[in-house]
Order: C-alpha cells, then structure tokens, then sequence
C-alpha cells in the first residue's frame, strides 16, 4: 500500500484532519472518512457534477479532486449549505420551487448554485443555466431548478 | 377544497435538500460484503470453461459463484433468463460470476482474475436476420428465434384503403436509449437469523417482485421482505427483475452475511434495460377532407438476447395505432425476434414513444397531401368524452380538442405556420402532435388494485399505509394531500408509509402511469370511510344531526362553531368504555378490464391526453437542431398538485427533447460503443428551452377529484413535434431518430436543401 | 496501487527535483481533470508529481510584449481575468466553451496541452496566437517550442524526461486584431470537440494579415490548416474568398469516423465554422467601417 498522507483542513465550518492515500479523491474521503453521504458518485467521470463540492468558495467535482489537494483549505459539502438549524435561502427556493424530485441530483445541484450565486448574487437566467451545465439531472428537467436559483438570487 | 391543486412541496423534500436522506448507495449494515459481478465480453458464445481459482485467492474475497454453484432458475417474461449463464452467453451484459468481497475493489479485482474461455456462435444483429430461415438458433427451441408476435385489427383495412382519397406509407426506425437514472441499479441483500430475507431494492413493483423473486431463490413470498429505500430515479426501468438482484441474493446466502451490489455508471450504461427499438413500417389513410380512414402498421422488435418488458410494448403501441384520433379501420402486426443485442425494460411511454413518432408523423403527411393545415386536420379527427374506439377504449372524459387548441394558442400557431421563417444560416419551423395514454392504470394482471389504511392517532396525527410506491414523483405527497383534504387537517399532520412489503397492503406498483389514479382513489376511500366513523362518534357524542358536521383545521365543525378538536375526540374513542381505534382500511379496484385474445377491451378506467406544439430553429451548415419552445396542453382531469405536475410535465418534455435530439445508446455487433455520459448526451441545463403548461381539466368523473395520471404522458408525443417542425422549417420528412445535426444535416443536403460544402 | 510514489513539492525546484530522478511513466499532477479520470478507472503510475502548490506555475500577466499564463493557471482564472480577454480573446472564447464550472475550476493550461488531445481547446486556440510554451527542466534548464512542436500526437508530446511546462506566451493582440472560435454541438460547453476551428488575423488596409487558423478534433493533433491560410493572406475578405478558405480548410483536415461522428461530417464542419469564423471578421470589419472607427 501507498503511504497515506496526512491533511489538516476546514470541513463544514470544522477544523478536522484526517490520513489519505494520495489517489483518493474528495468524494470517497468526504464519504468514508467523514461519513458525508450528501455528495453522490453518479458518474465518476467529472460529467454529471452529483459529486460537487466547495473548495474555498470555487465548486469542484469531488470525484476528480484528490483529496491531498484540500490540505490547509475550506472544504463545504451539501452538509454545510445549512444555516444552522434552518435551511439556506437556496435550499427553500429548491423546495418551494418543486426543484427537486429523485434528489440525487440536488446535493450536486445545490453546490453549483451556491459558487454561482457567490460570483452573481443576482444571477440572469442565462448565467444560472450555465451556471448550472456541468450538473445533470434526470427528472425535473431543469426548468425548476433553473427557477428556484433565479429566485433565491431575487431574495 | 382548499389543498387539491395548490403548490405542496414535497414532504421528503428538506432531507433531499440537506443531503441527509441516505439511498442505497449510501446505506452499510454491519458485516455487509459488496458484490460484483463478471459479466460476458461476447455476445454470443460457448462458455467452454470458468476458472474461479485466481479469484479466490484475492485478499478479502468471501464467495465467487457460477452457474454451477447455485440452483439456476430461468425467470422473465420469456422465461428464458438465467441469474447466472453456464453454458452459452447470448449478449454483451450476460452475468457468468460473482463475487461477494470485504471491499468494492477486492470483488472487481478478483472479477478481473477470473477466467473465461469462450467458443464464439454465429451472432445475430438484427431482427430480419433474425427471422430468414436457418438463422442462428439463440434460445435453443424457440424455433425461428420468434418469441412474440401480436395482431389486432378492427374494422376492415381493404376498405378503408377504398375509402381514401389519400394514402401515405414510410418506415420509421426508433433507436436504443436509455433511462440515465442519476441513481445507478443497486440492492442489498441480507437473510435474518431465522432464515427470512430482506431485500432493499429499487423495485417499482414490490408484491409481484417478492413473489417473482421468492421463485427465482427458491423461498416462500411470505418469507421476503421488501424495503424500498429512496431512491435516484427509476422511470419504469425497475419494473422487472434483473439478474444481479437474485445474484445478491445467492451472495448473500452463500457467506451468511448481508451483500449489497451497486452498478458503475459503466455497468448501468452496459448492463441496464433500455427503451424498445424498433422498426414501425406504417400506412395511414384519409379521405378527400383529411378524415382518417385507415391505419395499417407493422412493426418488427429487437427482443435482445433476453425478454423483459420491452418485448410486451405493443400492447401499449396499438392502442396508439388504434385509437389516436378516430381511425374506423386498423390493423396492427408485430414481430419479436431474438438477437444478439442487448434486451429493453419498461421506459416511461412504454413504447408509446415509437408508436406516436409515426403515427403523428403520418398525419402531417395526409395534411399536407390534402392541403389542410395540420392543426385542422387533427381537430377534424379527435375525439370527445364519451366515445368508445374500435379497440373498445371508453373515454369517460377527453379533452383531446381542449389540447390540441391550447397547445396551438400557446405557441402562436397560426401565425408561425403560416410562413416558416428564414434566417440567414437558420430555418424556423413549427410542428406539433398529441398523445393518448392509459390514465388509470392498466389491466394486464388479474386485479390492477391497490390497498390503503388510514389510521388517526390519539394526537390527531394521520398516518396513511399505502400499497403503491413512490420513485421520486412525488405520489406519497399527493396522496397525503388527498388525506388532508378529507379529514380537515395540514399537510403536515399526515405521515405515508409506504416503503415496506411487512406493513403495506397489496398494490401492482407503479406503472402505466397508475398511482394518482389507483392509489388515490384507493386513499380517498380509506380516509372518507375515516371521517365517516369520526363524524359519527361526534354526532353521537353531542347529540348532533350528523348532517351538519363536518371537518375543518383539525376541528370537527357544525357550520363555523367547533364541535371538538379532532385528537381529543380520537381519545374519547379509543379510551371510552367499548374503546374504539380509528383505522380504516380500503382496496380500490379500477372499473377497467383485461383486454380478450383479440386486445379489445377497455383496459383503463380513464385516459390522458395531450398536445405539444414546438418550434425549432435548423442551422443550415451544422444541422443542427435547436428547440426554441414547446407549449404543452395536458388534459389532467384535475390538478392536484401545481407543483409536481409541473415538475412531471417538464421533466418528460426534456426527456422526450433528449430521445428527440441527441439520446441514443450505440450498439454495433452488440456491443455498446457509448457507456458514458462523455458520449450518450443527455441534455444540460443551457439546452432547455422554455417549456408552456397549460393543464386541461376534465375533471374525470371516476378519478380522485376528477383527476388522471400523466407520469408518462408529456414524454410521450415530443418527438413527433419536433420532428413535424424540423420538416416545416426545412421541407425535410426526418424518420429515423435521433435527430442529431449528422443526420440532419446529410437529410439537408441530399434533399437539396443546402449545398455540400464540400462538393 | 503499490509502489506508486508520490510527491508534492513547495515550489518550482523541488517539482523539478522530484522530476529529475523520476522513474519512467512519471506524472504530474495538476487539476487532475484528466489524470484522475485515468486513476479511478484503476491505471497507476509508478510516481505522482503534485504541483498544486508551486507557486511558479501560477503566473497570470503581461510582460515583457507578451501575456504570460502559468502552466497552473484554471480556466476558471482565465474566464475571470480582463487581460486575457483583452490581449488574448481567443483564448478567452475557448475557455467560455470549455467543459462546466465544476471542469473549469480545476482544469489547468498545462494540463490542457501536455493531455495532447486531438480535441484540446485551449491548445487549438494558443496554436492559433502563436504561443511559446516555455519547458524546465533540473539538467535543461529552459527551452522553448511553439505548440505543434510540442504537441505530436494524441496524448504525446515533445515533453523529455525530467521537463515540465512552466509558462505559456501569448503575443499581445494587436488593435486590428480579429479571434473567432467555434466549437460544435448544441451546448455552449460540456462537449468534447467533433471539430472546433480557432481563427486569429488581423485586417489591416483591408487586407487580411497573418491569418492563423487551427481546427481541432480532426487530426491527430490541434491543426494548422496553412492551404487556407494561404487563400487569405494578403487578400480582401470577400464572400468567395470566404469560401475559397473554407473548403481549403476541409481539404487538409485529416478526420477520422468515431462513435461521435464520421470523418465526413467533421470535414463539413470545418468548412462550415471556417466560414462561420471569416464571416464574423468581415462582418465585423462592416461594424467597424460603419461606426467609422
Ligand atoms: C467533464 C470533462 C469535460 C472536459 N471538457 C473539456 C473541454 O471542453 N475541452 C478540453 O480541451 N478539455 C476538456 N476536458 C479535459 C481536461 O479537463 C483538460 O485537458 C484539462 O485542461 C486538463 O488539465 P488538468 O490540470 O486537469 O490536467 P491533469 O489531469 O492534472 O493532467 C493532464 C496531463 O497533463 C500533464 N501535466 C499537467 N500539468 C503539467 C505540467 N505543468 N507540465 C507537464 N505535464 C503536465 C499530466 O501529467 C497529465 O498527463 C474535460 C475533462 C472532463 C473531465
Ligand atoms: S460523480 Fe463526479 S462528476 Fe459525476
Ligand atoms: S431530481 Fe432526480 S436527477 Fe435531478
């Protein structure tokens, strides 16, 4: 076995360190280690963004991502999108816009929508839906995602 | 009414929003091993011999197992699939071991180590080779590699074809595609102490898979049980058993320990069911007016190596054939042959995708041919509530010319018909088409039931057992609405159980866009029958005339004035002296009927009908076909949630975009050339045009609250739209799918429509 | 995975260090957008080079007449900075039609190159700028090749033992400046190329000066396509002339048929986005002379 490497970094607002192999990508780290199970492996190819993730503050794909790379950085999943005990702003207009159905996609989704509204608080629709082109989803046809982001850069 | 038709979130929502609801591929039990199976690299070959000892020798590795160490029961519609293969494989995904290992990598390492040694047959790729005489044999006795083969007919062909003034006649041929649930095929599978299996599955038919499944393994039903976790998506491609699952199951049974399998992308891409491809050869026929006259079709499947629901489509297809607009006289043929390929599933539309891309295309043909516009050719056929078709459809309720006007309205049909618009390098077009479905299930087993319990707490708090499944669509929400409106209380007083076989009562599962419907009605009975006791015991309780009560904001009410509060008049109930529980249980059975040898018979107790109406823009020098709207009229019967209709309205228009535009899992000489999402392109979000709804309500007079299903229905008639439109904007009649600007653009310049650019 | 060694070096000499002595098949790893792909699919490399942390890799800016971009630099970075947009619009345009947000934030120039991809967009533009692509190496100090040189074929490069790339140069784009890309597919981006054609010129006396044009994904390597290039230079942009390049850009391409599309598709392609490409210059020449400027 390779040596494992050990990393210090910012999980969700938590300082945490933890011994990776070197290959290993955010998403198993994230998922095994941390037992975050928000972030999906939908593809493992870096085409469907259901592993999306927030390297400080820019969206990554966690499968992609080795997990050495978030050594001394800010790494938030879906999991640390909440405002505390309540759901973000985005998060509510997910669900009050019917944005998501299966949901497997939404963690992915979610991710990708909070970069975008960091970058253009109040984003055009035509920024959300590029905003939004490396998350694939299966179910809703992206019409209602594409609202629900709109709407939570109106608030 | 307060809360049938308004906006509801979805109940399992916030734990989808947080990433804290676990699905399979999240979920580990204790002791739990993961399974992998080897599947074939041939698709039609001898296996001479399996060489498992490399395998077992890889650290970890607790079970490898072939054919020759399980009991191999052949399963399937066909009956002619077998979990494990020991002597031949007939296509590419064909599952010759498994191995159940400490880790995921330990089992796909000692998967790679096992060795295989082949002896290749003759393969068969197409259904016309297929069925020329002295064909490869696949399936030994099935002579003629035909498993399958459907006729219906009424009326008389020959005279129809008397009665046209005009006749039209083309081939169309529908490619593989496949259903890109974000969730890939996965199962767990863990026997108890006591020897009783528990299965966590994907399935979409819980009680006909326990029973199914109870064969296969060689159990007792009544000794399975059914979980059904959340799951990523499902579309009618779990609608029957696949061979990994009872593979799980003899993993499991083999290390005594729970066994759980989750599929790759690449293997689900590969190893999952895909939508029916085929080839529709069809003549449609009208008079000097445009009324139909005739529809003659014959169809030819490719059944794969194996029969699963694919092979049974037609009998959703010729009620398309049959019944779409008044057809007086229709004859339907269709052959299933075997071949190498891989073997097609259920996919939302059940065939009637296929089925409408030619029929919907024809009828811009005869409009043409007539010199009607195609809007007016359609109304002049559709149909109104209360007919009866030739096939013996009943429409209790039809809003068919509702639809078809609505869609037109919203597109701006008239005007853009008109004159196709030019552009420079691009042409605009418009084009539409509409669909039928069955709106209530569908007959095709002795019952198409679903049972219900309704229970009320002695804190007032709902709880409703349903029999049916939820696979992401937001039923168990819809349901719960209906409670909620029957007994007077908010949404979030009523919880729905619906995931365990050990607790639910019986149900089909979800198909034939049956839930709403089925399971509605199902509910409403349960939770009427409920509010019946309660008023009761409260007219009893207070002297009341029970006439006059009724329940409201969890109160039960004589006009504005509150009788009592709904939890205390429970506890009176159940802590009174004769103690009473409040649990009401129903069963609904729809008022349709299995169809006889012929497929006459209404085998739905409602219908759903729809329109679309797009616009496309064609660049002349790419091909390329853009879609700039599609306005989409439903006859719904009723809305019963704004918001998840809406949801399933634009998520099957995008999906009929994709098997439209740019969906086609490529097989050649049977094997999948394209297992990623790099090369099967599903639409992303910046190719999604703006999609206009406007729902039709008929209001149903047997639905719950008038209501019908349309799980199906907005994935259904896209593809005949759009191609409708590419043909208005360029003068092109495109057959073949899907419409990828290669295609268009050779249809262009062989129709002289651009210049070769490079001639 | 056993043996696989693995580095991370600070900054650029211990990057250069870990190279130096680095058995055969050593990498380097940047974003990881390709290489991790590779990875997970269980290919292993007997040692890793992580460059995440060498700061000279990170270079963004002009100097010395030229745009330098580190070979660290993310399309991301490229998108979000002014100077490349100015001096360099081409190479902006391709950044903006590459891959998602999710590719761009981690997918880097060098990365882009050394992947040697018949299909790499920011390669086809730098080849159509006219980039040096500046290597280093421990015993070789610094050379430097332009980007056919160092691109030689799918997934080889020009790239020796020990050597990585450091810094990009793209010359500054003159005011007459003219950079057109065009990529196919209906997406604005997630597509791997079937073809994509970058143009850069310049017009000036209303003739056309220096006309680059590279088309990708339809031969071996990013490809000049120097017959068209001939048919423009020194002419007036005119609509025949247009379709004189165009088809001379289809003649020399060398596609092949792949599960995407076949070779004759990709060639219509090419004359179709050359065309594309020297309709917009000409256009844009209209704007210019009606706004008098
Ligand atoms: C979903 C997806 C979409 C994509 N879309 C596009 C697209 O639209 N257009 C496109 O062009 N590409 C695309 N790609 C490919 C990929 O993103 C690019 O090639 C990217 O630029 C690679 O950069 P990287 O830093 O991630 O490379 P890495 O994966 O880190 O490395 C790639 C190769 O370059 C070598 N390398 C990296 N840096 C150096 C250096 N400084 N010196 C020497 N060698 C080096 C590595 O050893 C490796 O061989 C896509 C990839 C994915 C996963
Ligand atoms: S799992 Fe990472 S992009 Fe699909
Ligand atoms: S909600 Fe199911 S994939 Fe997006």
């Amino acid at each position: 076995m390779q040596p494992e490497v050990e990393i210090r970094f910012t999980l969700n607002g938590r300082p945490v360190r933890t011994h990776v192999p070197p290959t290993m990508a955010v998403l198993e780290m994230v998922r095994e280690r941390f037992a975050l199970t928000g972030s999906k492996l939908a593809c493992g190819e870096g085409e469907c963004g259901a592993c999306a993730v927030l390297l400080d503050g820019e969206p990554v794909l966690g499968c992609l991502t080795p997990a050495v790379d978030v050594d001394g950085r800010v790494l938030v999943t879906v999991e640390g999108l909440r405002h505390k005990a309540d759901l973000a702003p985005l998060q509510k207009a997910f669900l009050m816009e019917g944005a998501v159905q299966c949901g497997f996609c939404t963690p992915g989704m979610l991710v990708a929508a909070t970069a975008l509204l960091a970058e253009h608080p109040h984003p055009s629709r035509e920024q959300v839906r590029r905003g939004l082109e490396g998350n694939l989803c299966r179910c809703t046809g992206y019409v209602a995602i594409v609202e629900a982001v709109e709407d939570a850069g109106k608030r | 009414m307060t809360l049938i038709g308004a906006r509801i979130p979805k109940l399992d929502g916030p734990g989808k929003a947080t990433g804290e609801t676990r699905y399979l591929s999240d979920l580990e039990v204790p002791g739990m091993l993961h399974g992998v199976i080897r599947r074939s690299d041939r698709v039609h070959a001898r296996i001479v011999s399996v060489d498992v000892s490399k395998a077992l020798e890889v650290s970890g590795v607790h079970a490898v197992l072939t054919a020759r160490d399980i009991v191999n029961v052949p399963f399937g519609h066909g009956k002619d699939n077998t979990p494990l293969k020991g002597d031949r494989v007939r296509c590419i995904r064909d599952e010759i071991a498994a191995v159940a290992a400490e880790t995921e990598s330990a089992a796909a390492e000692a998967c790679r180590a096992i060795r295989v040694e082949y002896e290749d047959l003759p393969p068969v790729f197409t259904v016309e080779d297929a069925l020329k005489p002295g064909a490869p044999e696949i399936h030994a006795g099935r002579a003629g590699n035909l498993p399958f083969t459907y006729d219906y007919a009424h009326g008389d062909v020959a005279q129809g074809e008397a009665d046209s003034a005009h006749v039209v006649e083309g081939e169309f041929v529908l490619q593989f595609m496949t259903h890109c649930c974000m969730g890939t095929s996965a199962i767990l599978a863990a026997f108890d102490s006591e020897g009783r299996l528990t299965l966590t599955s994907l399935t979409q038919v819980p009680f006909l898979y326990r029973r199914d499944m109870a064969a296969i393994v060689g159990m007792s039903p009544e000794d399975i049980r059914v979980i059904q976790p959340p799951i990523g998506g499902a579309f009618g491609s779990k609608l029957d058993i696949y061979p990994f699952e009872p593979i799980a199951v003899h993993l499991a049974r083999a290390t005594r320990r729970p066994v759980r399998i989750v599929f790759s992308r690449h293997e689900e891409f590969v190893s999952s069911p895909t939508r029916q491809p085929m080839r529709v050869r069809l003549r449609s026929g009208c008079d000097g007016k445009g009324r139909l006259t005739f529809r003659d079709a014959q169809l030819w499947l490719d059944n794969g190596g194996y029969t699963s629901w694919g092979a049974t489509t037609p009998f959703v297809m010729m009620q398309t054939f049959s019944s779409l607009y008044r057809v007086p006289h229709a004859r339907f043929h269709t052959k299933v042959a075997y071949t190498n390929n891989p073997y097609s599933g259920s996919f939302r539309g059940y065939g009637n995708l296929q089925a409408t891309f030619a029929v919907e295309s024809q009828l811009d043909l005869l409009a043409e041919k007539v010199g009607v516009d195609p809007l007016e050719l359609r109304l002049m056929n559709s149909q109104e509530t209360g007919e009866k078709t030739g096939q013996g459809l009943e429409f209790v309720s039809c809003g068919l010319r509702d639809c078809l006007e609505s869609a037109a309205e919203m597109s701006g049909w008239r005007a853009k018909r008109a004159s196709p618009a030019l552009k420079g390098n691009v042409r605009r077009g418009v084009g539409m088409a509409s669909m039928l479905h069955v709106g209530g299930g569908a007959k095709i087993y002795r019952s198409d039931g679903c049972g219900s319990v309704v229970s009320i707490d002695d804190f007032g708090k709902v709880t409703l057992v349903t029999g049916s499944t939820d696979i992401g669509q937001g039923s168990e929400t819809v349901l719960a609405q209906m409670v909620a409106e029957v007994l007077g209380v908010a949404m979030d007083r009523v919880k729905v159980i619906n995931s365990d076989t050990d607790v639910k009562p019986w149900d089909v599962g979800v198909h034939a866009s049956r839930t709403s419907y089925v399971a509605g009605n199902s509910a409403l009975l349960a939770a009427n029958e409920a509010k019946a006791k309660l008023l009761t015991a409260a007219a009893d309780l207070y002297e009341l005339p029970k006439g006059e009560l009724s329940l409201s904001g969890g109160f039960i009410m004589r006009g504005a004035e509150k009788v009592d509060a709904l939890d205390k008049l429970v506890r009176t109930l159940h802590f009174t002296g004769k103690g009473e529980l409040l649990v009401t249980h129903s069963y609904f059975e729809p008022a349709s009927v299995k169809q006889d040898a012929g497929f006459f018979g209404n085998v739905s107790p409602t219908y759903a009908f729809g329109t679309h109406a797009v616009e496309v823009e064609v660049e002349l020098d790419t091909g390329q076909v853009r879609v700039l709207a599609v306005s989409a009229a439903h006859d719904v019967g009723k809305v019963l949630n704004a918001m998840s209709l809406e949801g399933q309205i634009e998520g099957g228009v995008v999906m009929g975009l994709g098997y439209s535009l740019t969906e086609e899992l490529k097989i050649r000489e049977g094997k999948v050339l394209n297992p990623s999402f790099r090369d099967y392109h599903l639409l992303t979000a910046p190719e999604v045009p703006p999609i206009h709804f406007k729902a039709i309500e008929t209001e149903d007079p047997s639905g719950p609250f008038g209501a019908k299903g349309v799980g199906e229905a907005p994935a259904i008639c896209v593809a005949a739209a759009v191609a409708n439109a590419v043909h208005h904007a360029t003068g092109v009649r495109f057959t073949e799918l899907p419409l990828t600007p290669e295609r268009v653009l050779n249809g262009l310049i062989a129709a002289g429509v651009v210049r070769d650019p490079l001639a | 995975m056993t043996e696989q060694g693995y580095v991370r070096p600070d900054n650029l000499a211990g990057a250069l260090d870990a190279l130096a002595d680095a058995p055969e098949g050593t990498r380097v790893l940047a974003g990881g957008t390709d290489l991790m792909v590779h990875l997970r699919a269980g290919k292993r490399f007997p040692r890793l080079v992580n460059v995440a942390r060498v700061s000279e890799l990170q270079a963004l800016r002009v100097w010395g007449g030229a745009l330098e971009v580190g070979a660290g630099v993310t399309v991301a970075r490229l998108l979000r900075d002014a100077e490349v947009r100015r001096h360099a619009a081409l190479l902006w345009q391709a950044a903006d039609r590459f891959a998602s947000p999710l590719v761009r934030s981690r997918a880097t120039v060098g990365g882009n190159l050394v992947n040697a991809s018949p299909a790499a967009d920011l390669t086809l533009a730098l080849l159509a700028l006219d980039a040096r692509v500046e290597l280093v190496s421990r015993a070789g100090g610094v050379r430097s090749l332009g980007v056919d040189e160092l691109v030689l074929g799918p997934g080889k490069t020009a790239l020796g033992a020990g050597e990585l790339v450091r810094t990009v140069r793209v010359p500054l784009a003159k005011p007459t400046a003219f950079h057109h890309f065009e990529k196919s597919g209906p997406r604005p981006a997630l597509e791997i190329s079937v073809a994509a054609v970058a143009v850069a010129l310049r017009i000036e006396d209303g003739r056309v000066v220096e006309p680059r044009i590279a088309c990708g994904a339809v031969a071996p390597v990013p490809l000049r396509v120097v017959p068209a290039e001939q048919v423009l230079a020194g002419r007036e942009l005119t609509p025949a002339l247009i379709e004189e390049a165009a088809l001379a850009a289809a003649k020399v391409v060398r596609p092949i048929d792949d599960v995407r599309a076949t070779a004759l598709y990709r060639r219509r392609l090419v004359a179709a986005f050359v065309r594309r490409s020297l309709t917009a210059a000409l256009d844009s020449q209209r704007v210019s002379h009606a706004t008098g400027s």
